[in-house]
């Protein structure tokens, strides 16, 4: 424990090894955005060969929730960003309440994800549909599976500060979970736009 | 403070590309201009929530390069 305080309290982020949340996070986020953002370059290229079938099932998507959804999770992701600052400022009820808003709102995108997909199931819009909803199911499936597993992390989180293990001294796996949190919002930046806004 | 304006200005840009997506009134570099904004909050994001802006300057070219990845090769794909 005394070494974790020191060392929390000694991070230089300006260090290319020690980048905030950590080394091994940020390659993961690196590889994770390249991954996403290569398989949406290619799904763009494919929509050359098909541009009407594209559009249309373009169509078949919920804009409107898409749009709610994302602000749902662009808020979730400032109340991450703000309980972790509450909790490095030592302020740990604070950041408690701002942890259960984040978890809530993820949660939140996650049932509307699940709403839409009920939608598009109703009407046959399964993954073999046609090539635009195979790479809208594998894409948004991918990121659906990433906020639930952030959700699980997160609430892991809430517990061990709930139990004072993460503190104003300790807070780098908090620091490292909310780089996992914040990702999930970096992916959906790319793949909203692309998936349900431009034609 | 910095957050909450952050989170205003992701917000407002994401009203503002729902719009332009639904108006007619934009229809050549539609795609560029949401694609730009999304850009924009993507950058937000990371060096504001994730405070990439106190870390090293490699994980900030990291992040930018993607991001310069994506913007190019989708408003190529969607102007030709």
């Amino acid at each position: 424990m005394e070494k974790a305080v020191k060392k929390t309290e000694t991070i230089d982020y300006k260090n290319i090894f020690y980048p905030p949340g950590g080394i091994l996070i940020w390659m993961i986020i690196s590889v994770e955005v390249l991954t996403f953002t290569i398989a949406l370059i290619v799904f763009a290229f494919q929509r050359q060969s098909a541009v009407e079938l594209f559009n249309t099932s373009q169509n078949m998507l919920n804009k409107t929730i898409g749009t709610i959804n994302t602000i749902v999770l662009l808020t979730s992701g400032y109340f991450m960003a703000e309980a972790l600052h509450m909790l490095k400022r030592g302020k740990t009820e604070k950041s408690k309440f701002l942890l259960r808003l984040t978890i809530v709102f993820g949660i939140g995108f996650l049932v509307l994800k699940a709403f839409e997909y009920f939608q598009k199931l109703e009407h046959g819009l399964s993954l073999g549909y046609n090539t635009f909803f195979t790479y809208y199911w594998l894409l948004t499936g991918f990121h659906f599976l990433h906020v639930f597993v952030g959700v699980l992390i997160l609430s892991y989180v809430y517990y061990r500060i709930k139990k004072g293990i993460y503190t104003a001294h300790n807070f780098l796996d908090v620091e490292t979970s909310a780089s996992f949190w914040h990702m999930c919002d970096l992916i959906w930046m790319l793949l909203f736009p692309t998936l349900y806004l431009i034609h | 403070m910095n957050n909450k304006i952050t989170w205003i200005v992701l917000v407002t840009l994401t009203l503002l590309s729902f719009v332009f997506s639904e108006s007619s009134f934009l229809k050549t570099g539609l795609a560029v201009t949401i694609v730009l904004l999304y850009g924009i909050k993507f950058l937000g994001i990371g060096f504001q929530y994730m405070e990439l802006y106190k870390a090293h300057l490699m994980w900030k070219t990291i992040l930018v390069t993607i991001l310069i990845i994506f913007i190019s090769f989708i408003s190529y794909a969607y102007t030709v």
